[in-house]
């Protein structure tokens, strides 16, 4: 198993069909995606592995999800997550469909901030791109990442034409209790990404 | 020739002599104190004349009172106390600009007693009108002028009533004499050492300080380090807070958020003003608004960290109030200010910029707080329960801190979506695992036991998770009680 950052030259990504590595990652200044509907569909564990890494970097990170939320903090620490200082954002149900955005808007806006994940799953996308417009102004003038967890299908289209980069991540058994997520980019902006990207996990039985 | 620095002011059993000035005719007769005000309190505090009729601490009060007919009994409230304690530092404060009640001991208090020989002929004389003025208003105390903290109240814990020493020589030798007992030391401490036959201050100095730490801890080094003189801590004078308030009449009632908010930016900034002259900043803002013909509409909106940033305030303001819709004009607002004291911040001769600046994170969370409520805001507290909706629980952030991680060599875990509520599913076949609604299931892992809840309601479920042909991964749970199947989440 080769072991390895994310961010190699392109002539060396040329040599590769996929990557396997430890963290999902990619550069600052950029709106990810991260898409996915179905059985095999693991847009939390690979979020997860950008939280984990963004952490080692020393950033703080917030997650942002509407309320009640589906997020399990116990896999999170299991996976060497820190939780005491992963800040959890449980926007109320009551709230419009841009409260999401606002939020991750106003965590940017303050500089504080080196990731914010927002979970758009379970509810209605806001429209429009002037929300994109603005949050990838602050990722650039703070040097921030940004990931955006969906529901969209594969064959339909990203959240924007300023998604740099459009990720479908997806389940494979590998081993006993061992399975790979498969990154295969479904939009790639950054120029970064070879076919696929593959990260280990292991299951909790 | 050394100069004296600091005088200790001893009200020994704050309470009881707080429940004596209620109560004049108790201090000869069987009187105790209790800590409730129910039949079955316990006693904390006997009177002389009490314990002569054999009643001690920890008895009950009917036990109390079977052993003594004509016990007098009372309990004495937090408040009371407070308000006592309050009272007495109002008396101090006369005596000396920087007076600290000691948090640790009751009834202790600290002051500054340096500067004084312009304003009093001698010490001596400070001294004694500092004890006749506590007497004054109801409360005896002894009193200790001398060189270091923990020493004059170690030496006002004898009950010298009035000592002005001399040299911190003299100062030593006589704290030196104290007995253990008196000094508020920790009950498993305290009976250590009278197992070591250890029962002054000055025995207590003679141990080895590594040893007290290696065999007793943190807390019984710490306090010989105290004792000793090596470390002291300044005074740190306490700080009355006021009240600081707001009334801001709308002439014409409205209830148009810009309009509102241009009408509170003057009343705000003079306040700030005045606050940022006395050293204070806002920590939090109280606002009720008088509604027109309609019940006042309160909100409470804290600050990420003091300050006396109008505009800040003002941001918040806007926030809370746009994500509510009030049913009619304003046409008063009152406004209460919680505020705290602030010192400039001192610049370290090497600054080194943090990669995040949290001041301002914590300042978005505050904005978030303000408009979607306190509860918005959260981190995961995991608990040590087996069941998943109890094994964490939501508790709110109060500062955003940088993160922790160590490092691990095995590859992370999958990571679950977690139904808030379980969702009842087919039943799920134990022959034909091809033809399950949910889809064909090609392994289970479990099943995993979870039982108990034995004393509230009966929880006996058997856990497992089902990989199926399509490569979901589903979490279920089949409930023995219930005999029913559901779903607590699924891996994604």
């Amino acid at each position: 198993m080769n072991i390895c950052s994310v961010q190699m030259s392109l002539q060396q990504q040329k040599s590769h069909h996929s990557i396997t590595a430890r963290h999902l990652w990619f550069p600052p200044g950029r709106l990810v995606e991260l898409s996915g509907q179905g059985a095999s569909s693991a847009c939390s564990s690979a979020a997860a592995t950008v939280v984990l890494r963004a952490q080692e970097e020393g950033e703080t990170v917030a997650w942002i999800q509407p309320e009640p939320g589906r997020l399990f903090p116990p896999d999170l620490h299991r996976s060497g997550i820190d939780l005491e200082s992963l800040v959890v954002l449980r926007i109320p149900a009551t709230a419009r469909a841009f409260a999401l955005p606002k939020a991750a808007e106003i965590l940017l806006r303050s500089g504080g901030f080196g990731l914010v994940v927002v979970d758009f799953r379970g509810v209605q996308l806001p429209r429009g791109n002037a929300w994109q417009t603005r949050l990838l102004g602050l990722l650039r003038q703070h040097h921030a990442r940004a990931l955006l967890l969906t529901n969209n299908r594969v064959e339909q289209a990203s959240l924007g034409p300023l998604i740099a980069l459009r990720l479908w991540p997806h389940r494979q058994v590998s081993g006993t209790a061992r399975f790979s997520i498969l990154h295969r980019p479904l939009k790639d902006k950054t120029g970064l990404f070879p076919e696929e990207f593959i990260t280990q996990h292991r299951a909790f039985w | 020739m050394a100069r004296h620095s600091i005088a200790c002011a001893d009200i020994s059993e704050l309470s009881w002599q707080a429940v004596l000035r209620a109560h004049p005719d108790w201090r000869d007769v069987p009187a105790v104190m209790l800590e409730s005000d129910k039949p079955t309190a316990r006693v904390i505090f006997p009177n002389t004349p009490a314990r002569e009729h054999g009643i001690v601490h920890g008895l009950r009060l009917h036990q109390a009172q079977a052993l003594c007919h004509t016990l007098h009994a009372c309990a004495i409230s937090v408040e009371e106390t407070r308000e006592a304690q309050q009272e007495i530092l109002h008396t101090l404060l006369q005596f000396s600009p920087h007076v600290e009640p000691a948090k640790e001991w009751p009834g202790v208090f600290f002051l500054d007693a340096s500067g004084l020989s312009h304003l009093y002929p001698s010490l001596q004389d400070w001294a004694q009108k500092l004890q006749s003025a506590i007497f004054e208003i109801g409360f005896a105390a002894s009193v200790v002028v001398g060189f270091h903290r923990y020493r004059v109240f170690a030496i006002a814990r004898q009950r010298n009533h009035l000592v002005v020493l001399k040299t911190p020589a003299q100062e030593s030798q006589q704290a030196r004499r104290t007995l253990l007992a008196k000094l508020y030391f920790p009950p498993n401490l305290l009976e250590a050492m009278s197992v070591l036959e250890v029962h002054t201050l000055g025995d207590f100095l003679q141990l080895p300080r590594s040893a007290l730490h290696t065999r007793y801890g943190e807390q019984a080094a710490r306090i010989h380090t105290m004792a000793s003189g090596e470390r002291t801590t300044p005074i740190l004078p306490y700080v009355f807070s006021e009240d600081w308030c707001l009334e801001i009449p709308i002439e014409a009632p409205d209830n148009d958020m810009a309009r509102l908010l241009f009408a509170f930016k003057p009343p705000l900034e003079s306040l700030a003003k005045q606050l940022g002259d006395c050293s204070q900043a806002i920590t939090a803002l109280h606002m009720e608004l008088e509604l027109e013909h309609r019940a006042p509409h309160v909100e409470r909106i804290e600050t990420a960290s003091p300050t006396l940033d109008v505009m800040q305030m003002l941001e918040l303001v806007r926030l809370r109030l746009s994500s509510v819709s009030l049913p009619a004009a304003v046409v008063c607002v009152h406004i209460q200010v919680e505020s705290m004291p602030v010192y400039p911040q001192q610049h370290g001769l090497t600054f080194t910029a943090p990669k995040r600046d949290l001041a301002a994170a914590n300042r978005a969370l505050a904005r978030i707080k303000a408009a979607f409520g306190a509860h918005a805001v959260s981190r995961a507290a995991l608990e040590r329960r087996y069941l998943p909706k109890s094994s964490f629980r939501w508790e709110p952030v109060a500062k955003v801190q940088f993160p922790k991680i160590e490092p691990r060599l095995e590859p992370p875990t999958l990571v679950r979506q977690f139904l808030p509520k379980p969702r009842e599913i087919p039943p799920f076949p134990t022959q034909k695992l091809h033809a399950w609604e949910l889809g064909v299931v090609q392994r289970m892992h479990g099943p995993y036991r979870t039982s108990g809840g034995w004393w509230h309601r009966r929880i006996e479920r058997d856990e497992y998770f089902v990989e199926t042909q399509d490569g979901s991964i589903l979490w279920v749970y089949f409930d023995k009680r219930l005999r029913r199947w559901f779903q607590y989440g699924w891996v994604d």
